[in-house]
């Protein structure tokens, strides 16, 4: 019987709730963006996959004229010559016979070399980049050929097989995919680590600040002579510290859950075996785990600023737990944004980089494949002005009465008899 | 009583809130060393307000105040050394210790030897002995409330202010914690301000009174004093005449 007027009072708390509400207006435009944001990394993936395939032949010989024409034959006539790699402008891949092809096929060790226009660095693009997908034709195409080509001999073609390494042209560079693919997925690794990580350290910070004021020993602190940024640093400096205890668990037990899964997420093995020789091999993940241990910790700093702001502003743990959400969401989102359409030096990427830290390591990846830091150095200074600004407003809103008042978004009722 | 000199001045106070409220109004008064004043005043007539003030918390819209010659707006860290403030509704950390929570909040002040010193000063003050290894959610209401007073002693400050200190503690508590602030009172010749709906608290305890009214001082005086000039038996007698004369 009473169970009404109690669920009443709860949920007029939680919709009269300013919080709530922003979170219910963050939400869909939120996902909306994601959405398109989604769309858009697929798309551009689609577009790799389906794009027509030129074929630059060095070597010339009977046995590649064969390969090309069965490797056309195989892909529904998608396949055509192009006079030099110069020409990938037109097609989504070019495949490069080099010379000696036709002596080294006879001999079962035929190479290949495919060189894959890609528009961004995700994951996405990266495991839809055709050459991926063409592992196998290749192989049925130089069957054919190599039985064609030796037809009456009797030779040994049932697994013949082709080396191909990969390479992929980024923004005018030509890249090894090996080195690409542990390099971005590394970076993504990293980014997914630290919006896990900020997601901690905000929701310890805002709890802590906020449990604080509703345990009414928060004025008795504050009236200590003791300076209010000492104050807001431990608060910062304690909920990082919870979130590193809390991180180190969490990926200790993703790990061995990944571990018995088998499949390091960035790892992916390559179709073929031995493309480690070509292309940009020098893969510097002990620079890339130390500066992800950095911006793991720059990212704490700010989430964990970011939540005594909030702890500070509000008067009540149920605000500050609502409140919380939309950032943690926000986080999140730069994550999986980041995951889906890959980075690019630029700008406006930098930027959002910079303010959101969680892609900084897929960033930095990028810059490393690159040759270009320009850009990562940006959005790391910009982290650093912001973690600056942060802490400077929480001393701020702390030495204020603010902290003491909280803010009132809605206008306060006048007292009863006071008119 | 005359006092050799003032411990704490306030002088034209006036607090407006950001909603437009006005809380404390061109408020004046003086408190002498080994003095006790008191605040008296209906809800919401600005006690709190007034002492969150004088305690730095509040920064003041018009007026300032003086602790032992240190402006409170302009040097705040200053002040808070010499103030010793028990906020409102001052409860501590539920999760802490009572012995956690005496150390923490003494340490902000004294190291070494002489937090030592003061822990067990702030352990025997309080007479909680027996629960001071228990968690705080332990506690009842009266023994919160001693805890944070007793830490508020023990930090030996030269102005004590106290917003209501007795409010919600049985008469044997109560009695317990004025006990508490006439003996310290005396011994450190501190000025105290106290803050109270107890009128008869009020009259045992403080030297003078201070009846605020939307945040005016519309009485001041002596105890006795009071009551002469209003014509009444008793402090809340004083304090219905003073508050009534105003509501007309
Ligand atoms: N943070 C705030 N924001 C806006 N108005 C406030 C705030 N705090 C207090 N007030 C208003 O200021 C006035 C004085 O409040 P104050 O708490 O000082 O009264 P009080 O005398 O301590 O009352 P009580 O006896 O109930 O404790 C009231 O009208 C109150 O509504
Ligand atoms: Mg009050």
């Amino acid at each position: 019987m009473s169970f009404k007027p109690l669920f009443e009072r709860e949920i007029k708390a939680v919709l009269k709730n300013p919080g709530f509400l922003i979170t219910l207006i963050l939400i869909p435009l939120f996902y909306i963006s994601l959405g398109s944001v989604m769309n858009i990394g697929v798309r551009s993936a689609v577009s790799q996959v389906s794009g027509y395939i030129g074929v630059v032949d060095r070597d010339d010989t009977p046995l590649s004229h064969l390969f090309v024409y069965y490797l056309n034959l195989t892909l529904d006539g998608r396949v055509s010559y192009a006079n030099g790699t110069g020409e990938l402008g037109s097609y989504s891949t070019i495949v490069v016979i080099p010379r000696g092809f036709q002596e080294m096929a006879l001999n079962n060790s035929a190479n290949l070399s495919t060189l894959t226009r890609i528009n961004s660095l995700s994951l996405v693009s990266l495991g839809a980049i055709p050459p991926l997908a063409l592992q196998g034709s290749f192989n049925d195409a130089l069957r054919y050929a190599l039985a064609s080509f030796t037809l009456g001999k009797k030779i040994e073609i049932g697994n013949a097989s082709l080396n191909t390494s990969i390479q992929l042209v980024y923004q005018g560079r030509v890249l090894d995919y090996t080195s690409v693919n542990t390099f971005v997925g590394y970076g993504i690794l990293s980014t997914f680590i630290i919006g896990i990580m900020m997601s901690f350290t905000a929701g310890f910070a805002t709890s802590a600040s906020a449990m604080e004021k509703a345990e009414k020993a928060f004025e008795l602190l504050l009236s200590q002579p003791v300076g209010r940024s000492r104050i807001v640093l431990a608060k910062i400096a304690a909920s990082v510290v919870a979130a590193f205890i809390v991180g180190l668990v969490f990926f200790a037990s993703l790990f061995v859950s990944v571990m018995h899964a088998a499949g390091f997420p960035g790892g992916q093995a390559l179709p073929s075996g031995g493309a480690g020789g070509l292309g940009r091999p020098q893969v510097d993940l002990g620079g890339a785990v130390a500066f992800t241990a950095v911006t793991v910790f720059l990212g704490s700093l700010i989430s964990g600023s970011i939540g005594v702001l909030i702890g500070g502003v509000v008067s009540d743990e149920r605000t500050a737990g609502i409140l919380v959400t939309p950032i943690v969401m926000i986080l999140f989102g730069f994550t999986i944004i980041a995951e889906f359409i890959g980075v690019s030096l630029d700008a406006p990427t930098a930027v959002l980089s910079g303010l959101t830290v969680t892609p900084l390591p897929l960033l930095l990846s990028v810059s490393n494949i690159v040759g270009d830091y320009s850009f990562f150095y940006l959005a790391l200074s910009l982290s650093i002005v912001e973690l600056a600004i942060l802490i400077g407003v929480a001393i701020k809103l702390y030495n204020s009465e603010i902290v003491i008042t909280g803010l009132h978004l809605r206008k306060k009722s006048p007292p009863a008899y006071s008119s | 009583m005359v006092y050799i000199s003032q411990s704490v001045e306030v002088r034209g106070l006036r607090k407006v809130f950001r909603s437009g409220v006005v809380a404390v109004d061109n408020l004046s008064f003086n408190v002498g060393r080994g003095e006790i004043y008191g605040l008296i005043g209906p809800n919401g007539s600005g006690k709190t307000t007034t002492l969150r003030i004088i305690a730095t918390l509040l920064k003041p819209t018009a007026g300032s105040v003086f602790v032992e010659g240190v402006d409170v707006v302009k040097q705040p860290l200053e002040a808070r050394r010499l103030i010793g403030y028990l906020p409102e509704e001052a409860g501590a950390y539920r999760d802490l210790t009572g012995y956690d929570f005496i150390k923490l909040m003494l340490s902000i002040r004294f190291h070494g030897p002489e937090l030592e010193a003061r822990i067990d000063e702030a352990i025997s003050i309080s007479g909680l002995e027996e629960f001071i290894e228990k968690p705080i959610k332990t506690y009842s209401k009266g023994m919160k409330r001693i805890l944070a007073l007793s830490v508020v002693l023990a930090q030996h400050p030269r102005v004590l202010v106290l917003d209501e200190p007795t409010s919600g503690l049985d008469v044997e508590k109560s009695i317990f914690v004025r006990d508490l602030i006439k003996k310290y009172r005396s011994r450190e010749e501190v000025a105290v301000i106290v803050s109270s709906h107890n009128m008869l608290e009020v009259e045992t305890l403080c030297d003078r009174v201070g009846v605020l009214w939307k945040g005016r001082l519309v009485a001041e005086g002596e105890p006795g004093y009071l009551k002469k000039t209003f014509s009444a038996s008793n402090l809340e007698e004083v304090f219905l005449k003073a508050v009534g004369s105003h509501v007309l």
